[in-house]
């Protein structure tokens, strides 16, 4: 007996052990229960370096030493089993709402007035004095926090000197993106305030060479030094409300939380987390990190796990610019780095002769580019296990999600970075639209594109209905685009490759067809003469209704 | 079971994780690199004929005043090797154009082997141990943007004596083959030394020096404050040439490297042999063992191919030539001793950083690992 043999009989012998039926008659789980109340957990620290040094270097040793991984991968080279899936998906393929995650944008469209508002509840009142009752000096971004007169606490950070409105309006743009994709962000605004009417509280400490003192009014006049400054007088800045509940500390990419019960999914198999990375391509978002994370204890009783920092997206890397490396390798990459000294330096990487002030339309979009982006080698800065396990399916999840912010809602969203250069704001609103349609087309030409699937019965004609998402967003032309389907009941072919040029499928019922039906679909472009890979809709029809009981994607 | 070992190995680097977080919350700067103001630092010498040692760097760089730096470091490699090193550095010093440097340094090191001559075979080293005190300074100015002149001097105290490896040597071995230490060379010399060097530097390229020329003249005197045994004077030249590969990025370049020293004692006084140029260290004919080959010249070629293999990091492959001489008359095409070699340099935003290397000749290989450029 061969290898490859004895391996199919192991694998066959292994996957009839497990369940056989890829759907539910149930109802399917549209949220996870990990808000229930637990005791309040002591706050973790948050870790500039270490992060960074974990995931880079012990992360990546600790891989190969784990054979699970190792076998899993060599025979989803091979082609003998798939890719660890996520862990909290439902049998449609998607993200039950959770602590971590709800629907927004993609499943329930929101106005370009919802999108441009975000998560904001409230702007700080500049009509009275601020009171600063926390800074800090040092660091690359250095701000202070505030009270309004209305009670309500902001950190309060500025633009580099170089670069005006480029950290700012960056931070509010990826906040909303981030927001209507579905995740918890804090709230943040642009904010134009008068210097002169900020105090300092009693008691509050700045650490300078080491020591402690009292903050002063020339600390306060040396951090704002660098903001930028209006006609009015007014000095410009990003306000980020204080979240509701309390901090306690950054979550991992990676493990769970040990003194949160409701944290039972491992954060490298969460589907939202393994789909940032798609988002996070399409804004640049090269500082994900555990340290830009935040975790907050609700009023409600359990933790809520929020996003946060998005200063080093689109064209901004903190108060400067993204240098060409970011996105496109991680900073301290083996692959790359074993590859030029291999070849003696005839390697030349991509990023390595771009001189990023050539590229710089504007300073206040920085470095930002279509050009660059290579979608399916986007890297963050650092490894992300999270990112590092998204399978083709978690990619598609976050390819939707991008794709769904329209030409309109992109230039909502990015307006509220109120860039003063209309250029400046049109080069972004051009970009990410690019940027969004290059991401779109990659990702729903590996995988099957069909969404939002509806089914209806009436009388003996069952009618399934679904959106082909590259059509509707535009990235292919309908007139080029015919789908495949073939019908099975009970395992037994009832109709087969029949064509249709319209999402939507027509099957006569019969009293011999199973309970679930199940209905084998392939997209057919004629421009890519290619055909995609195929979705299997699993309908129930019982007593219970008409339904979708589960979606399979096929990588 | 399968992931046992990733599982055993997260649990043992743990120990690491917490040190990590500690050091980030104790010392908050420590990781900022260049951009921190002080820190400490674990210091790790490797090679040599003491093996290894190791000690701490201690560094200000805003003490007292923004522009003066401090610099501990102290290595302790055995009972019998120790080196402390201080140095002061004042920038700006006069005008903006001045540097003062000041620097004491103490040290013993031990198993010192001497071979004069470039013929000698490793039967013909002797052993001797040394104690070194030192305390100097140097005044840099800069002249012109590519020109720079140094004015230095020092006090430099040193102290021969038997070595103890030799003793060791003879109980181990009878028959190990090398030369009894000359006797009357054994003593304490206190020398002064002051001297001037003219750097023109006309080669650029930041952080990667990739094209241009830098020649170095060095003029040096010396006298003995013990006994009236030692006057002498010292001239270098070198000349180093940077080269980018003409069809690749300025970032691939060779290096070249020529230099030429010779010492002459002055009315008909004596050198002493530790102030005769030598061959064979961290930075020229570097497959050899320290200083393998000393004489009243010395005439190195050193040609190196450097590459990045990351932003931060060069690949090197070099080849060095190199011989010693006692009359000009002596040095000869077929007098060569080569070493090759490759290595990595880390380079910082300012320029270089750091530099591993792995030379090899035809009678030994060495690490070397340092934190001061070849050229």
């Amino acid at each position: 007996m061969s290898l490859a043999a004895l391996l199919s009989a192991v694998l066959l012998m292994l996957s009839s052990c497990s369940s056989t039926k890829p759907y539910t008659l149930g109802p399917v789980k549209s949220f996870d229960p990990d808000t229930s109340r637990i005791p309040m957990p002591e706050e973790t620290e948050s870790y500039q370096y270490w992060d960074r040094i974990e995931n880079t270097v012990f992360y990546q040793i600790e891989k190969p030493l784990d054979l699970n991984r190792v076998f899993r991968a060599a025979g989803n080279g091979l082609g003998l089993n798939a890719s660890k899936q996520a862990d909290n998906i439902n049998v449609l393929d998607e993200v039950p709402e959770s602590s971590w995650y709800t629907y927004r944008h993609f499943y329930n469209p929101m106005t370009t007035e919802e999108l441009a508002k975000g998560p904001n509840t409230v702007k700080p009142d500049t009509s009275g004095y601020w009171n600063i009752f926390s800074a800090k000096l040092s660091g690359a971004n250095p701000g202070f926090f505030i009270e309004d007169e209305n009670g309500n606490r902001f950190l309060i950070k500025f633009d580099g000197p170089n670069y005006p409105e480029l950290t700012t309006s960056a931070e509010v743009i990826g906040t909303k993106i981030f927001y209507a994709a579905g995740y918890y962000v804090p709230e943040s605004t642009i904010v134009n305030f008068n210097p002169d009417k900020v105090r300092i509280n009693d008691g509050v400490m700045v650490e300078e060479n080491g020591e402690e003192r009292q903050m002063t009014m020339e600390d306060y006049r040396q951090i704002i030094k660098v903001a930028a400054r209006n006609e009015d007088g007014t000095r410009r800045a990003l306000a980020s409300k204080f979240v509701n509940g309390i901090p306690v500390g950054p979550w991992d990419f990676k493990g769970t939380r040990k003194d949160d019960p409701n944290d039972r999914v491992k954060h490298e198999h969460r589907r939202e987390l393994r789909g940032m990375r798609v988002i996070s391509s399409w804004l640049n978002d090269t500082d994900r990190r555990d340290a830009n994370t935040m975790s907050v204890y609700t009023d409600g009783g359990y933790i809520q796990h929020l996003v946060q920092d998005f200063g080093n997206t689109l064209g901004a890397n903190g108060t400067g610019i993204h240098q060409p490396i970011y996105g496109q390798a991680y900073l301290i990459d083996p692959r790359y780095m074993a590859l030029s000294a291999v070849t003696l330096g005839l390697y030349v990487k991509p990023w390595e002769e771009v001189d990023p002030r050539e590229f710089i339309p504007h300073p206040s979009v920085g470095y930002f580019r279509t050009e660059t982006l290579r979608p399916g080698r986007w890297v963050s800065a650092h490894p992300i296990p999270a990112f590092e396990n998204m399978t083709l399916r978690d990619a598609y999840w976050g390819a939707k999600h991008v794709m769904s912010f329209r030409d309109d809602d992109i230039s909502a969203i990015v307006e509220t970075g109120e860039l003063s250069n209309s250029d400046a704001e049109k080069y972004l609103i051009k970009t990410l639209i690019e940027r969004r349609d290059i991401i779109g087309r990659y990702w729903f030409s590996k995988i099957n594109p069909l969404d939002k699937f509806i089914v209806r019965k009436s009388s003996d004609i069952l009618t399934l209905k679904f959106s082909d998402l590259g059509v509707d967003y535009g990235l292919f032309s309908a007139s080029e685009t015919e789908y495949r389907y073939t019908v099975k009941s009970d395992g037994d072919v009832v109709e087969e490759n029949l064509m249709i040029d319209t999402p939507e499928i027509l099957v006569q019922i019969s009293d011999f067809f199973d309970e679930v039906i199940e209905i084998e679909i392939v997209t057919l472009r004629k421009s890519r003469n290619a055909e995609e890979k195929d979705i299997k809709v699993y309908i129930a029809n019982d007593s219970r209704g008409v339904r979708v009981a589960a979606i399979k994607r096929d990588e | 079971m399968l992931a046992l070992p990733s599982y055993l190995f997260h649990f043992t680097t743990r120990p690491i994780s917490y040190g990590i977080k500690k050091a980030e919350s104790i010392v908050p700067g420590l990781f900022e690199g260049e951009r921190g103001d002080f820190g400490v630092f674990p210091l790790f010498e490797l090679g040599g004929e003491t093996g290894y040692s190791y000690g701490l760097l201690l560094f200000h760089r805003n003490l007292f005043h923004p522009e003066h730096n401090l610099r501990i470091e102290a290595l302790f490699g055995s009972s019998r090797y120790n080196d402390f090193d201080f140095g002061y550095t004042v920038n700006g010093f006069i005008s903006e154009k001045g540097t003062l440097k000041m620097d004491a340094t103490y040290a013993n090191t031990p198993e010192r082997s001497l071979f004069l001559g470039n013929n000698t075979t490793l039967s013909d080293r002797s052993y001797f141990d040394r104690e070194d005190l030192k305390a100097g300074f140097e005044f840099d100015y800069k002249l012109t943007d590519r020109l720079q002149f140094q004015l230095y001097g020092a006090y430099d105290r040193k102290r021969i004596t038997e070595s103890e490896e030799e003793e060791e040597l003879y109980e181990e071995d009878e028959d190990d083959i090398f030369q009894p230490f000359p006797r009357d060379l054994f003593g304490t010399t206190s020398l002064v030394t002051t001297g001037g060097r003219f750097v023109w530097n006309g080669a650029g390229g930041r952080p990667r020096v990739n094209r241009g020329t830098r020649v170095i003249t060095d003029l040096k005197f010396g006298k003995s404050l013990t006994n009236d045994d030692s006057h002498f004077m010292k001239y270098l030249v070198e000349i180093n040439q940077f080269v980018p590969v003409f069809f690749l990025p300025d970032s691939r370049r060779f290096g070249i490297k020529g230099k030429l020293q010779k010492a002459e004692p002055l009315g008909e006084k004596n050198i002493p042999f530790f102030e005769l140029p030598s061959l064979g260290n961290a930075d020229d004919l570097r497959g050899f063992r320290t200083d393998r080959f000393r004489d009243a010249g010395s005439l190195l070629f050193t040609a190196e191919y450097r590459y990045p293999m990351w932003s931060f990091a060069d690949v090197v492959f070099f080849i060095d030539e190199g011989q010693v001489f006692n009359d000009y008359s002596e040095i000869g095409i077929k007098d060569f001793h080569t070493s090759y070699g490759f290595g990595f340099h880390l380079i910082s935003s300012k320029g270089f950083a750091l530099r591993s290397e792995l030379a090899f000749s035809r009678e030994t290989s060495r690490f070397i690992l340092v934190i001061s450029p070849n050229f």
